[in-house]
C-alpha cells in the first residue's frame, strides 16, 4: 500500500483556500524554499560512492555536484584489496603537515559522485 | 588512466577524512612520495601510482537535501518525508499569507491575515518540533576522532 504524499498540485489548491489568486510559479517558489529550510532535518539518507584517484587530496562536495545533494556527511569508507568497504575515522581538526598537491582543491572540478 | 584493485589491507588504521568548506578530503599515511614531509607514517594524498585510481573506492554516507520540486502537477510527490509535508503546507501558507498581507490596502483584511499567517508558523513550527530533530549545520556535529600525527 503506498503511503499518502501530497502533490504539488494539492499543496496549491490548500494555499488557493487561503490566498486566493496566487499564481502556480509562486507557490512553486515557495514550495521549495520550504524544501531548503525542512531539508536541514534529517530525514533522508543517501550514499555516493566516487573514483579513489592518485594523489587527489579533495572531491567537492558543493551544490552543484550533479546526482547528490549532500547535506551532511556522517560516514565515509575506503575500498580494500578484498572489495569489502571500510570505516575509516574522521580527522580533527583536519590539519595534516604538508598538503602535497593543492591542484585538487579547485572545487570547480566536480567530482564526479553516483549515488548507490 | 588505469583503474586498478585496491591495495589497502585496512583503511580504517591508515586512512581519515575530513571536512573543509564545502569539499572533503581522504588523507593516509600509506605510501611513499618521497619528501621529508610525505613519507611513510606521514598523512597525505592517497598514493596509487601516477593515473591509476580504484573505481567506486570511496563511499560516503549523509544526510540528503530533499530533491528541487520543477513543476506543480497532479504526479510528483514532494520529496519529503510525509509526517513533514502537513508542516511544508504550513509553511508555503504562511509566507503567502505575509506576502497577501503586505500587498493588501485593506488594514482590517491585512490584520486577519497576519494573524493567519503568525498560526501558520507557530502550525510549522510545532510540527518540526514534533518531528524531534535538531537542525543540521553542513560542517558541524560529533565525529570519531583520530589525533593528528604532530611527528
Amino acid at each position: 500500500m503506498a503511503a499518502i504524499k501530497f502533490t504539488g498540485k494539492e499543496i496549491y489548491s490548500r494555499v488557493l483556500q487561503a490566498v486566493p489568486g496566487v499564481s502556480e510559479n509562486y507557490v512553486l517558489n515557495l514550495i521549495n524554499e520550504a524544501l531548503i529550510d525542512m531539508g536541514t532535518h534529517q530525514q533522508k539518507v543517501e550514499n555516493a560512492k566516487t573514483d579513489l584517484k592518485h594523489n587527489q587530496l579533495w572531491y567537492a562536495l558543493d551544490d552543484d555536484e550533479a546526482n547528490v545533494t549532500i547535506n551532511k556527511i556522517f560516514r565515509c569508507v575506503i575500498q580494500n584489496s578484498d572489495g569489502e568497504h571500510i570505516m575509516i575515522p574522521r580527522l580533527t581538526p583536519g590539519q595534516i603537515k604538508q598538503f602535497y598537491d593543492e591542484t585538487s582543491a579547485d572545487t570547480k572540478t566536480n567530482t564526479a559522485w553516483t549515488e548507490v | 588512466m588505469a583503474a586498478i584493485d585496491s591495495p589497502y589491507k585496512d583503511p580504517s588504521k591508515t586512512f581519515v577524512w575530513w571536512i573543509e568548506g564545502d569539499r572533503i578530503a581522504i588523507a593516509t599515511s600509506e605510501g611513499d612520495i618521497n619528501t621529508t614531509e610525505t613519507s611513510e607514517g606521514k598523512l597525505k594524498p592517497v598514493q596509487l601510482g601516477s593515473g591509476n585510481t580504484v573505481t567506486g573506492g570511496l563511499i560516503i554516507s549523509y544526510n540528503a537535501e530533499p530533491d528541487k520540486l520543477t513543476a506543480i502537477d497532479a504526479t510528483t510527490a514532494i520529496d519529503i518525508e510525509n509526517t513533514l509535508q502537513p508542516a511544508l503546507i504550513d509553511f508555503v501558507k504562511y509566507k503567502a499569507l505575509i506576502d497577501a498581507a503586505s500587498r493588501e490596502n485593506n488594514p482590517g483584511i491585512a490584520q486577519i491575515r497576519m494573524a493567519a499567517a503568525q498560526q501558520a508558523l507557530a502550525s510549522y513550527r510545532e510540527a518540526v518540533r514534533k518531528f524531534g530533530m535538531k537542525k543540521n549545520d553542513k560542517t558541524g556535529g560529533t565525529r570519531a576522532i583520530v589525533p593528528p600525527n604532530l611527528i
